[in-house]
């Protein structure tokens, strides 16, 4: 069941950010090291940067300059390899060396996925798919619990794109998300290319999805590129992070912003990177969605 | 089945050539909902991403194995790597220990007798590239020990040293892999055995070789042997080993941590 949707017309604090954190641009983009100098050099018009905890494990070069970025800038941590979807409890070394980076660099938000990557001792390097069903929910909370317990904080969770569905899920994704965020008190990385992918893959309706999120739960929006597969005579969409973000899912942006509000947003782009403007630019495009969503707003308060 | 089966399963199907995508178990593939797409287009998907990932994480790490045996090789060596040795650890920058020790045995490697050395000197260099940051020995520092304990000081290596004693030409092959000059390639035929110490003092990461003696001091040292043994057994075997000014050298080297 869902709670009723609640008005954002009033501005509120960023949902999950300890206030002393807190961030006045919503915008950001993924820090990847080809950019780390011109950074540097020429602070862009951005309010954050989100980083892979992952990258700066240990010590050298990618410490040294995340330590000078976060002079100028605040940062997120999203990470790729908790694994809170595995049938095991999170590794604890990588919870201590995750810890050991939050208490160094204070991100405002901290996320992972809905998803797994490791079984037994190997890790697989990829956000995995899961079946939606009472056995994962249980695993994920525990898995949740134990990482907030671990950090002292609260992170988001990420929706995933997945390629194969399961036969004998037990709810949808949705409701899988929003009892995750009922049970542990975590919030959601509402990942906007994904629920595109989700709805070209699985056949099933991206607005219908964005309605069915409880919308106070929402700490964070990634927005990516994907690219179309062939599969034989059909076609398989994969959240590839090389891409401009595509129109229709921009459209699906606005959309989640009129409803959720405006929610610190990233564009992400792992791989194949593209000049750094490119990446200013499409923040500036979600800037401006969030601007012009927010002005509507008001304009209808006020008439 | 339950979760934990599932992904016991799937790591096994992903963890072989993709070809076997097919062979799957009946009640494996029988977890999945098929619609439009075919079950092996979908499973491919994460194949092609799991794979294709790790050996993208090696190809970054061993650029010179790339250039020395090619792409194709490599990326096929790669595969064969990570099937029998999947990444223990999230931390995939980290990930490709070992596979000097698989390239040895690797027999369609077998004409390049020195790949494996390669390999260990590019495992060496990430390893002390993603080393934790750790303090240099001051230059006076050990003059504040009392000179009767100095004998049972264990004098540690940075975190990010490792020795590696070849008898292949290490250095002139990295150079000729790097050089863009087109010099010829080094003579592989005569005694070339390098020894060397990869440390990272700061932010970029320095290759030295070193005379017999140095290196053998070094590995005393970090095999975690107290110094005054060290220097005996090292001038033992070497009588012209000339301590004040190994200490010297590799102080300013900053090749030691902070006691």
């Amino acid at each position: 069941m869902n709670k009723p949707v609640t008005s954002h017309e009033v501005p509120r604090a960023v949902p999950f950010c300890p206030p002393e954190l807190s961030i006045d641009d919503p915008v950001g983009i993924g820090l990847r090291s080809p950019h780390y100098q011109e950074i540097i050099d020429q602070p862009p018009r951005l309010g954050w940067f989100e980083v892979h905890p992952e990258n700066y494990f240990g010590g050298g070069m990618h410490r040294h300059y995340l330590k000078k970025i976060r002079q100028d800038f605040p940062i997120s941590m999203h990470g790729v390899g908790l694994s809170l979807g595995s049938d095991q409890p999170v590794d604890e070394e990588h919870l201590r060396q995750f810890k050991e980076l939050i208490d160094m660099f204070e991100p405002f938000v901290i996320s992972d996925h809905v998803s797994w990557s490791a079984s037994g001792n190997a890790h697989l390097n990829d956000l995995l798919p899961l079946p939606y069903t009472q056995e994962t929910l249980n695993r994920l909370c525990e898995n949740i619990d134990r990482t907030q317990s671990y950090f002292g904080r609260k992170i988001l969770v990420e929706n995933p794109s997945t390629y194969l569905a399961f036969n004998d899920n037990e709810m949808p994704e949705h409701e899988l998300l929003n009892a995750l965020c009922e049970k542990t008190g975590c919030g959601l990385l509402l990942d906007i290319n994904n629920i595109y992918v989700q709805s070209h893959n699985h056949g099933i309706d991206p607005i219908e999805y964005i309605d069915n999120i409880n919308p106070e739960s929402v700490g964070e929006m990634h927005l990516a590129g994907h690219i179309v597969k062939n599969a034989g005579e059909h076609t398989i969409l994969v959240d590839s992070h090389n891409q401009l973000v595509r129109n229709e899912v921009w459209d699906l942006y606005e959309y989640a912003v009129k409803r959720i509000g405006s929610i610190p947003t990233l564009i992400e782009w792992d791989q194949d990177f593209p000049p750094l403007e490119i990446l200013v630019e499409e923040a500036g495009r979600a800037r401006s969605i969030i601007e012009r969503v927010t002005a509507g707003k008001q304009s209808h308060e006020a008439g | 089945m339950k979760l934990a089966k599932f992904q016991q399963k799937f790591k096994e199907t992903m963890f072989r050539p993709v070809r076997e995508i097919q062979d799957c178990e009946a009640d494996f593939k029988a977890l999945f909902f098929e619609g439009d797409i075919p079950l092996d287009e979908r499973l491919k998907v994460y194949h092609n991403n799991v794979v294709g990932s790790l050996s993208e994480v090696l190809r970054v790490t061993f650029p010179l194995l790339e250039n020395l045996v090619g792409e194709d090789f490599l990326r096929a060596m790669s595969r064969d790597f990570i099937f029998e040795n999947p990444p223990t650890s999230a931390c995939v920058h980290m990930y490709g220990a070992g596979f000097d020790v698989f390239i040895k045995t690797y027999e369609p490697a077998k004409s390049l007798p020195y790949l494996a050395d390669i390999a260990t000197l590019e495992l060496a260099l990430n390893t002390a590239y993603y080393a934790s940051d750790d303090v240099a020995l001051a230059s006076d520092a050990l003059a504040q020990v009392s000179p009767e304990t100095l004998g049972d000081v264990v004098l540690n290596l940075r975190s990010s040293a490792t020795l590696i004693a070849s008898s292949y030409p290490l250095e002139s092959i990295r150079g000729f892999c790097l050089d863009t000059d087109n010099n010829p390639a080094p003579d592989l035929t005569e005694d070339h055995t390098c020894r060397l110490l990869i440390v990272r003092p700061a932010l970029e990461v320095n290759i030295i070789s070193l005379p017999e003696d140095e290196f053998e001091m070094l590995r005393l040292l970090q095999s975690k042997v107290p110094l005054g043994e060290a220097v005996e057994k090292t001038m033992a075997a070497f009588p012209t080993f000339d301590f004040t000014a190994f200490l010297q050298k590799h102080t300013t080297l900053e090749s030691f941590t902070s006691l």
